[in-house]
């Protein structure tokens, strides 16, 4: 077995992912937000205008690195493959959900892990979601739940969306064109090149390792095997140290940064990530390493996180951060509105029809 | 999870598998290295044919 795949080499990978992770937070990423997979991908809608919220538009170039980095990798290593015809309509609800989902706790499954290493316990609300989750997703993998055999097509399909992205990232460069938060999350950010080389790294890190904290339950449910499991423990680990060493662990409910302590929408949203993500075969991050490295499914998977991004900030389904009273205004309590809260609900009710469609026979699956 | 069960059905035989993706030759090579079975692979123009002794 190569060593990066080993318990070592998937340790040092997910130090070193975290340790990346850092450097980002110390440039100038959203505090506990130095990656959030979501997060970022609701900035680039805002930044082209697919939603209008102020605070949340900046064209990540993390993104782009990921894609491209996994990209990269996967050609150079000749595990590019263009794939495409596996259920994709179903894959862009299944993208669509993870970003409510996301949006509802503020945060994907690696922000909680961040958040987590940061003492925001609130993130540990957000883990017996995603654990029930994808637990709930696996049961029904258990039963037989498939989603289609992807098949081999143009090779130049599986390139578009780093392709793309690589230009639209020049583009906004160029022209200046794209919407920039000038306060909020979207404000804070590390300097492009910064983040471009960076998430270019993890993004080829990310391809090598499989690294997937839906994945990794998954397989510690249906298969005891808690190998994915180890570079999340790494970007933790590397992550606390970092917090604890800045003064930036705050062990605690209250006051975390983009946060808010409704816990029973903490719990659901991340729910609704982990099931969605088992369905669709990966989280958030590994939806796009998967599209790197070719699969058109993946790619659609992004699209739909991109819209239900937009879909959610259009709409006023995503949550409101917490915040304490000032000399000018109320304290917000943060969480999701009465909107949002039954939309999550309906996502999740979708996932159970999704799951439940898509059984199959383990006989008609066999011949 | 077919190879999985395939796995568990044939403790004492070889199985073959067959997979279209080095995620998948990664993931069902393991399980073999977990239930301390050997497995050779061999590509097949791009898919992979695992062999799990």
């Amino acid at each position: 077995m190569e060593f990066i795949n080993s318990k070592q080499g998937l340790l040092i990978s997910g130090l070193v992912i975290g340790g990346l992770t850092a450097v980002l937070a110390l440039t100038g990423n959203p505090a506990n937000m130095a990656i959030c997979a979501a997060c970022f991908i609701r900035d680039i809608a805002g930044s082209l205008y697919l939603h209008t919220a102020a605070p949340v538009q900046y064209f990540r170039p993390e993104i782009v690195g990921f894609i491209v980095g996994s990209f990269v990798i996967a050609v150079a290593t000749k595990e590019y493959r263009s794939t495409a015809g596996s259920s994709p309509m179903i894959r862009f609800v299944l993208g669509f959900i993870m970003m409510l989902g996301s949006l509802v706790f503020l945060g994907c499954p690696l922000r909680m892990v961040i958040r987590l290493s940061a003492g925001d316990l609130n993130a540990v609300m957000a883990l017996i979601g995603i654990v029930a989750g994808a637990i709930t997703g696996a049961l029904f993998l258990k039963k037989g739940f498939s989603l289609g055999r992807e098949s081999d097509t143009n090779k130049a399909a599986g390139a578009v969306l780093p392709v793309v992205l690589v230009a639209l990232l020049i583009i906004g460069l160029a022209t200046g064109a794209y919407a920039m938060s000038e306060q909020g999350p979207g404000s804070m950010h590390a300097p492009v090149l910064v983040a471009l080389c960076v998430a270019l790294v993890i993004g080829a890190i990310a391809q090598r390792t499989r690294i997937c904290f839906v994945g990794g339950i998954r397989n510690l449910f249906l298969m005891k095997d808690f190998s994915l499991l180890v570079p999340i423990c790494g970007i933790f680990i590397s992550m606390l140290i970092y917090n604890l060493a800045t003064g930036n662990f705050n062990l605690g409910f209250d006051g975390q940064p983009i946060s808010h302590s409704q816990h029973i929408w903490n719990i659901l949203g991340m729910y609704a990530v982990g099931f969605a993500g088992v369905l669709a075969g990966g989280c958030p991050l590994r939806q796009m390493i998967l599209a790197g490295q070719g699969s058109s499914d993946s790619a659609v998977t992004f699209l739909g996180m991109l819209v239900g991004a937009a879909f959610a900030h259009n709409f006023g389904l995503a949550s409101a951060a917490a915040a304490a009273a000032t000399a000018e205004s109320e304290a917000v309590l943060g969480g999701p509105s009465p909107t949002g809260q039954i939309v999550l609900v309906a996502a999740i009710v979708v996932l159970f029809v999704i799951a439940a469609v898509n059984l199959r026979s383990k006989k008609k699956a066999a011949a | 999870m077919m190879a999985y069960d395939a796995l568990e059905e044939h403790p004492n035989e070889p199985v073959t598998i067959l997979v279209s993706s080095a995620t998948a030759k990664v993931n069902v090579s393991e399980v073999a290295r977990r239930k301390r079975r050997e497995a050779t692979i061999e590509r097949d123009g791009d898919d992979y044919v695992i062999t799990v002794q």
